[in-house]
């Protein structure tokens, strides 16, 4: 499989959009800011694995009962995106984890966003992503030309609505729970989910 | 053998058709002798009757003592002026010891107060005694008088029996008298239609005296006997009677023997041919048990054609499976391939847009150092396709385009093979459950036919059932042979029915006439006697005696009861008078009326009876007829006193 770089680097560009908070009132030309390098990598997790979202959307429904996420679900299998969106990556340490330095490179050339580190503390230093009105300019004009990258966008807002409030350490301790639980062990690529999601699917589907 | 019973011998010869010697042999073998001449009658006069005891009335005893001695010829009387004193006792002690044995009449205290008892008579004019002792075992003696007097012991007895039977061999003998054999009907068992019976003195002594039961026209044995018609003939003594009855009875036993034989015969055939129609029946019924049965040829061939036909269908399944298997694995491998085809075609137009937008971007910072890109490196790239940022040579959409061509291909490619092998994967699903349905069938068929092979032992006992019925039916069949068992001559039948017809010719020729003559005399002395109504009477051998009475039409059992007294009175003198005229008589001139207590003779039949006896006994000087009965001025009249024994005021006459 042939990993296009604008590709990858234009569904980071999405996540930093969808994920982001309004800017500080310091920054100049910045339309929005996306926090935690982690939070960016448990983002992007779920935009390569469609069964794993697919498998939070239904924990999230069998906690609220909201039938749409059951119908966001059944679009993710009708679209076959389990087989045909699946992006695998390598299991790290810390959890599902790819290195994502070509994409914001990329991105940062084009000047599509900044990068900047934020000191909380002695140690601890967070890495925020700044979405430039460039970057928003392009957004916009990709969704304008490009129709088949609008896939990108619309499940990157899903995704941060999904995630919520949840830090990046939580999103991915979920995930990393849920791989774990798959024990995983060939080539330490993670393994699909799609099959036994897709059997909770119809379950829940009769039961609903 | 006398010139008489020669020509009945060869009568009998003739028409039964066969030897005269063959009809002597039979007569003997059956005990059937000649009587052509009957013995001249003989005549019994009572002398004397003497009885004594003791009464025990009540816990009172009371010796008594009868006698009547002197008594002859004529009319004698017992009279009382009530009943229950003593009249018929003394007819019935006559009655008992002429006979041997007490009659039912007799009765049971009478029986008991006796304890000695003799009679002395008069036969033709030789003096017998019997007495008897009672008391206890009886016993007693039967005596002749020679001519001075001296006792002559003709017998002794110790028992009733003895008494009995001395009394009837003397008494049968002295009167020239044979036993009548008469056949006595069983109905109750098929298999013993009778039997003879032979009738002796007690029978006969009943025409002497004449009691209260009025049934009979002669003597006291009743009607279902059977035996009346045989004392009328024997009474009237007509020749050859004795012949005829043991003929008869003799033709009569044959007759039944041999019924009995073929009603066996019969029943032997019908349930011979019964069991052999059931053996048939059988056998048919196993014979088609055994056709419907498949050979075991025909099963073996059918079995041997459905095992290849089943090998056939499951290699054929084997084939199938292994196809099923190939295809499956092929879907399987053109699932992965299309699957693989889709995600890189999408990949690729995703890629494809992505660069599209980038490109219409131009860096405007190194991403490796942050420096801001040079408007010359810019220009350069645009011109030369190089990299402004690294100098290699930019993608172009042409490319792209060929890939995505490309790609398409291989997808739709890939796709078409995975249909193709669905497809191939869902024939064969359907034509290896087509497979696997007939190779069940097949199975089934094979396990029918497989049970049906153990028939083969079923085959085998049918056929050693159908070998056996066969044989048990030839066997009835053999069964079938006559019975040669015949225990009788084949003439005997024949012959004794022409002994029979030959001695019947004989008797009626002499009977007839004198029946007639009897008749005529019935009337005479039953007018005598006061039925002046009384026209016309007809005796029949069969002792029916029929009337005319007041110009109708009627029958001796249907007069009154002070008829029928008289009318059986006036049978015996009839039968007297013309066996004197004639020559055959029989009976011994002694009779003794006893007239019953009862309401249905009244005292005026009795009367006229009486008045009627009186005038007879002077025209038939051998008879002695003595009259019981109530005491009445036209009795008294009749009879003088000398010949009365008489009861007045209440008392006894003993």
């Amino acid at each position: 499989m042939n990993r296009n770089p604008y590709r990858d680097a234009l569904r980071v560009l999405f996540i930093i959009r969808a994920g982001g908070s309004p800017p500080e009132p310091s920054m100049h030309d910045v339309v929005s800011i996306f926090r935690g390098e982690a939070r960016l990598h448990a983002f992007d997790f779920w935009i390569r694995n469609p069964d794993y979202f697919a498998a939070e959307l239904l924990d999230l429904f069998e906690a609220s009962g909201d039938v749409a996420l059951l119908k966001a679900v059944e679009s993710i299998f009708t679209n076959e995106e389990p087989d045909l969106r699946r992006l695998p990556m390598i299991r790290y340490f810390f959890g599902a984890f790819d290195r994502l330095d070509d994409s914001l490179s990329l991105l940062r050339s084009r000047e599509l966003i900044q990068i900047t580190g934020v000191k909380h503390s002695q140690k601890v230093k967070e890495t925020d992503f700044l979405l430039t009105d460039r970057g928003e300019q392009f957004c916009l004009t990709c969704l304008k030309e490009a129709p088949p990258l609008h896939w990108y966008s619309e499940r990157a807002q899903l995704v941060a609505w999904i995630a919520g409030d949840r830090t990046g350490s939580a999103l991915k301790q979920k995930q990393y729970e849920r791989a774990s639980y798959a024990e995983t062990s060939i080539g330490g690529i993670i393994p699909s989910i799609a099959t036994e999601t897709a059997a909770r699917l119809r379950q829940m589907r009769m039961s609903a | 053998m006398s010139q008489t019973n020669g020509e009945w011998v060869q009568a009998i010869a003739r028409r039964a058709m066969i030897d005269s010697n063959r009809v002597e042999s039979i007569l003997a073998a059956h005990h059937i002798s000649p009587t052509p001449v009957l013995p001249s009658p003989r005549r019994l006069l009572l002398v004397q009757i003497a009885f004594s005891g003791i009464k025990d009335r009540v816990g009172k005893e009371e010796p008594f003592s009868f006698d009547w001695s002197d008594l002859n010829h004529g009319l004698w009387a017992m009279l009382s002026d009530q009943n229950f004193r003593g009249k018929s006792s003394i007819l019935e002690v006559v009655h008992w010891l002429l006979r041997g044995r007490p009659t039912s009449n007799l009765q049971d205290d009478v029986r008991r107060w006796i304890h000695k008892a003799n009679v002395r008579f008069l036969l033709d004019d030789v003096e017998h005694e019997v007495s008897i002792q009672s008391r206890g075992e009886l016993h007693g003696s039967l005596i002749r008088r020679g001519k001075s007097g001296n006792r002559i012991p003709l017998a002794e007895f110790q028992t009733e029996d003895e008494f009995e039977a001395v009394m009837a061999d003397f008494f049968m003998s002295a009167l020239s008298m044979d036993a009548i054999t008469s056949w006595q009907s069983n109905t109750s068992n098929d298999d013993d239609a009778g039997r003879a019976v032979s009738h002796g003195w007690a029978a006969f002594s009943g025409a002497m005296f004449i009691g209260t039961n009025y049934e009979t026209l002669l003597g006291d044995m009743p009607v279902a006997s059977g035996l009346n018609p045989r004392l009328i003939q024997m009474y009237i003594g007509v020749p050859w009677v004795s012949t005829l009855a043991s003929s008869q009875s003799a033709l009569k036993a044959g007759q039944n023997a041999l019924d009995a034989r073929s009603r066996k015969q019969a029943q032997a055939q019908e349930s011979r041919q019964q069991r052999e129609s059931e053996i048939a029946e059988n056998l048919t019924a196993t014979r088609n048990e055994l056709a419907a049965l498949p050979s075991d040829d025909e099963l073996r061939e059918s079995l041997g054609q459905l095992n290849s036909e089943f090998g056939s269908v499951m290699r054929q399944q084997t084939v199938l499976e292994k196809r099923l298997s190939n295809e499956i694995q092929a879907e399987e491998e053109a699932r992965v391939l299309s699957l693989a085809d889709r995600k890189e075609l999408q990949a690729h137009l995703d890629s494809m847009a992505a660069g599209a937008i980038f490109r219409m971007l131009d860096p405007t910072y190194c991403p490796r150092c942050d420096n801001e890109i040079s408007e010359a490196k810019k220009k350069l790239e645009h011109s030369t396709h190089a990299c402004s940022v690294c100098g290699e040579v930019t993608e172009t959409d042409e490319d792209a385009e060929a890939i995505k061509s490309d790609l398409e291909q291989r997808v739709k490619a890939s796709k078409a093979a995975y249909d193709k092998a669905a497809k191939a994967v869902g024939a064969l699903n359907e034509e290896l459950k087509t497979s696997k349905e007939t190779s069940t069938s097949l199975r089934n068929r094979i396990d029918v036919t497989t049970a049906k092979l153990g028939s083969y032992q079923r085959q085998q006992e049918l056929g050693r059932e159908i070998a056996v019925l066969e044989g048990r039916l030839a066997e009835a069949k053999r069964d079938a042979s006559p019975d040669a068992g015949a225990d009788h001559e084949p003439d005997e039948i024949s012959a004794l029915s022409a002994i029979v017809a030959e001695t019947e010719n004989r008797v009626r020729a002499v009977r007839n006439d004198l029946l007639k003559d009897v008749s005529i005399r019935i009337v005479h002395y039953a007018q005598r006697f006061g039925m002046h109504t009384l026209t016309g009477a007809t005796l029949k051998a069969n002792a029916v005696l029929s009337l005319v009475k007041g110009g109708t039409n009627t029958f001796y059992s249907k007069v009154t009861e002070g008829e029928k007294l008289r009318l059986k009175v006036a049978t015996i003198l009839a039968m007297l008078e013309i066996g004197e005229q004639k020559g055959v008589g029989r009976h011994p001139g002694l009779l003794m009326i006893d007239s019953p207590a009862a309401q249905e003779v009244s005292q005026a039949d009795l009367e006229a009876l009486v008045s009627g006896l009186q005038s007879v006994a002077k025209d038939i000087p051998h008879c002695q007829i003595f009259v019981a009965g109530r005491s009445s001025e036209a009795i008294t009249d009749h009879v003088p006193s000398a010949n009365r024994r008489e009861a007045v005021d209440g008392g006894f006459l003993w």
